[in-house]
């Protein structure tokens, strides 16, 4: 599968606007089978569906944060079985950036979605993001 | 019933930045019966199962359909860990609003909200929640 390839506007609660790039693909996954238990009675209440779970990895550029390096991600997509995504979550557990990414499709070419980083002693910073589709890197 | 209230912050591909509320409450006593089809035939790949889990609200966003509140309704995918994911909509034919989104850090929500899709004016933007104490 190809590259799909987002260029980003991130946006923090006080307004501090960053730029970047997100690229990554979405795979089968080999072994991700999550241990299912099943559900209480609670859950029964209401209608449930199943939702697959594909491999996702790719990049992240952020040049405020992350300088001009393209970041490593990697997580999973969970899909409808009528091939609509639920949501994407993608992260890096490094010392030097601990990130995630979390994102869905708000419409045909744009995703919305949120990037955290956490920073030992400063606790986790939160931006909202929104992706345009772009066909170039 | 549980009510949650956020205010939030959108982001245009420009940089233009809007500021709303979100007020949402959720039922879990009563199903959301409409997507039950959709529990289809097993596949050869890992699946989780996903309870709907009935949502409804309102969303003020002044600059873009001005003060008054447009109720909204959807779901939650509910997950055995936690929501998973919202989605909402509402509005009038012509400015439909659509907005999801997921629980973050420091009791934020992080998704995008698209106004008017489809449309010439249409537009999609990110968006970050804070959320605020209920009004008394």
């Amino acid at each position: 599968m190809e590259d799909i390839i987002y260029k980003l506007v991130l946006k923090n609660a006080a307004g501090l606007t960053l730029l970047g790039t997100l690229r990554y693909r979405v795979t089968d996954i080999e072994v991700l089978a999550p241990a299912v238990e099943e559900d209480g009675a609670d859950a029964k209440l209401f209608p449930t569906i199943n939702v697959a779970i594909y491999l996702a990895e790719g990049t992240i550029t952020i040049p405020l944060l992350t300088g001009l390096r393209a970041l490593p991600v990697r997580g999973q997509s969970l899909i409808t079985l009528v091939g609509a995504p639920v949501t994407t979550f993608m992260s890096r557990n490094a010392p030097e950036f601990d990130i995630a990414v979390q994102f869905n499709l708000v419409d045909d070419i744009s995703i919305g979605g949120g990037f955290t980083r956490t920073v030992g002693a400063l606790g986790t910073q939160v931006y909202s993001l929104l992706g345009t589709r772009s066909l170039i890197g | 019933m549980e009510e949650f209230l956020y205010g939030v912050l959108l982001t245009g591909p420009q940089g233009l930045t809007l500021p709303g509320k979100a007020r949402l409450q959720i039922d879990f006593s009563a199903g959301a019966d409409s997507m039950e089809a959709l529990a289809a035939a097993p596949l050869q790949r890992p699946l989780i199962e996903v309870s709907l889990v009935p949502v409804t609200g309102t969303v003020v966003i002044p600059l873009l359909s001005g003060l008054a509140p447009i109720p909204v309704s959807g779901v939650c995918y509910l997950g055995l860990f936690g929501p998973l994911w919202f989605v909402v909509s509402g509005g009038a034919l012509f400015t439909p609003l659509v907005m999801q989104f997921n629980f973050s850090a420091n009791n934020t929500i992080i998704g995008g909200v698209s106004w008017r899709r489809g449309q010439p004016l249409g537009r999609a933007f990110g968006m970050l929640g804070t959320r605020l104490a209920l009004p008394s």
